[in-house]
């Protein structure tokens, strides 16, 4: 009975994390691509400049991020806060602080591809844009697979830190129901939770792999 | 085909980006605490949001509600009678307690309401009146051989970071008005900090902690809800008052706010909201409306 009363409870955090979790990715994965190419280009000021960005995204905690992001409009510009900024100003600190690695781990398949590729598309006529989107761009996503596995599942257990900003998702959930009960139970049923979304993240993930090995 | 693929998704991208940045827009139109507060708009009050910013883990005064998984507490309870009868929309914003002040000086709550604190903290925010006596006592597990304060010498005390209870034990005013509590607290092995009283609870329990620095309600809140596990040393280490926080500065919202609320406590309904919570004394500590 108390165990269902903690899973109805957690239940409601979880569209919470799934929403953070969900269009995190989906604004993530482009932008990490053109992080990875602006830092790849042959300008080097930007070059320099997306190396610099890039070095502090990975090398600042998610959590200050996120609070820089949230406070900034209020702290720079005077703008007045709401509560509907929180979820916004979550989204835009996870997506670019994982733009920043998925950048990182893109640009590895995009440098995995050999020259000779590049050369022979050169010669056989193609543009620098179909280089890179029909021969390039394919060979890389089969290769990020598995890192870009490791990132997401990185993320699921990550949604958590929005509570730093007080965007209240599952596992502040469960926090709020532990203190209610004073018992420990819904932290394990959080990870529980936790843990079945992940093997289905994996699982998913895993899929995609397969599907791509065609050539194997 | 791929191509089609990245454009849509740079497309949503941008569409998300500027989403967000217009919400952000339309946010400044919205009446905040400070506008409210410094430009003349006490007219402006009807149909206002009023947000009140609150510690979800911080039972009987702001908490989760088990059956409607709402939040609920003495504290907001009060905050809903209040906005009803001021025809505002209350907003209930949970907050991690650390942040509490970029909260409150950003605008994104318009005040704590929250069991907090106001002795001590005086000059920090604009101020309603005290409504709640306070004391900050010692909690044991049941089966501890600490009986006073004096026992606690050398051992593992915890307090929730930005806890009154923690103020009390660190707090050097340095006109002495203080050291009593400091030099019991320099009698400790050591003193320690947690996120939250619940998890401070749980791990006295299970002996990472000898005894706990806590408010009483949230102390009787925790015996009530594990009988026999914890007791509570009799003699309690300071008393304070609990009174509701604004933007220092924000007297006109607290003007409105402290007028309804002498209305609820001169016709009972503070003293009726209390007696919902008479587990954990509150009918006993308060100090208006009785």
């Amino acid at each position: 009975m108390m165990f269902l009363s903690i899973v109805r409870q957690i239940i409601g955090g979880f569209g919470t994390t799934l929403l953070l979790f969900f269009f995190t990715l989906l604004f993530s994965m482009p932008l990490g691509i053109l992080f990875a190419v602006a830092r790849m280009s042959k300008f080097k000021p930007l070059q320099m400049f997306m190396q610099v960005f890039i070095s502090i995204l990975r090398g600042t905690p998610l959590m200050l991020q996120l609070i820089v992001v949230f406070f900034m409009p209020f702290y720079v510009f005077g703008l007045k806060l709401s509560t509907g900024w929180r979820l916004y100003a979550a989204l835009i600190g996870f997506s670019i602080n994982y733009a920043a690695y998925f950048g990182e781990i893109f640009r590895a398949g995009i440098q995995a591809v050999p020259t000779g590729q590049r050369e022979a598309a050169e010669v056989l006529g193609f543009t620098r844009m179909q280089t890179f989107w029909r021969i390039v761009f394919p060979q890389m996503v089969k290769r990020v697979v598995p890192p870009v596995t490791n990132e997401v599942i990185t993320l699921v257990k990550d949604t958590s830190m929005a509570f730093a900003i007080a965007y209240a998702e599952m596992f502040t959930m469960a926090k709020q129901v532990a203190a209610q009960m004073s018992n420990i139970l819904p932290l394990f049923v959080a990870g529980i939770f936790y843990y079945v979304f992940n093997i289905v993240v994996a699982g998913i993930m895993g899929m995609i792999e397969k599907k791509l090995d065609y050539f194997e | 085909m791929k191509k089609t693929l990245a454009v849509l998704l740079a497309g949503i991208l941008c569409a998300g980006m500027l989403a967000a940045c217009g919400s952000s827009a339309s946010t400044s139109s919205e009446p905040s605490p400070a506008e409210a507060g410094t430009a003349a708009e006490a007219g402006a009050g009807e149909g206002r949001t009023f947000t009140v910013g609150f510690d979800a883990e911080y039972p009987p005064y702001g908490f989760k509600d088990e059956g409607s998984g709402d939040y609920t507490g003495f504290d907001l309870e009060m905050a809903e009678e209040l906005c009803k009868r001021r025809g505002w929309t209350l907003v209930k914003q949970p907050i991690d307690w650390d942040s509490k002040d970029m909260e409150l000086g950003s605008g994104a709550i318009d005040c704590i309401w929250n069991g907090m604190t106001f002795t001590g903290r005086e000059e920090e925010y604009t101020w309603s009146d005290p409504y709640v006596d306070n004391s900050i006592v010692i909690a044991v597990n049941a089966d501890s051989d600490i009986q006073t304060p004096a026992d606690l010498a050398g051992k593992i005390v915890v307090a929730q970071s930005g806890s009154s209870a923690l103020t009390a034990l660190t707090d050097d005013p340095g006109d002495g008005s203080n050291d009593e509590n400091l030099a019991l607290a320099a009698s400790f092995g050591n003193l320690e900090e947690i996120a939250d009283y619940n998890s401070a609870f749980m791990q006295m329990n299970a002996g990472v902690y000898d005894a706990i620095a806590v408010d009483i309600g949230v102390a009787q809140y925790q015996l009530a809800a594990n009988e026999g596990k914890y007791r509570l040393l009799e003699q309690p280490i300071s008393t304070e008052q609990y009174a509701i926080a604004f933007l220092k500065g924000n007297t006109e919202l607290r003007d409105q706010v402290q007028e309804t609320f002498n209305e609820m406590a001169a016709d009972g309904t503070v003293l009726k909201i209390a007696q919902n919570y008479t587990d954990f004394n509150l009918p006993d500590m308060l100090i208006v409306g009785k």
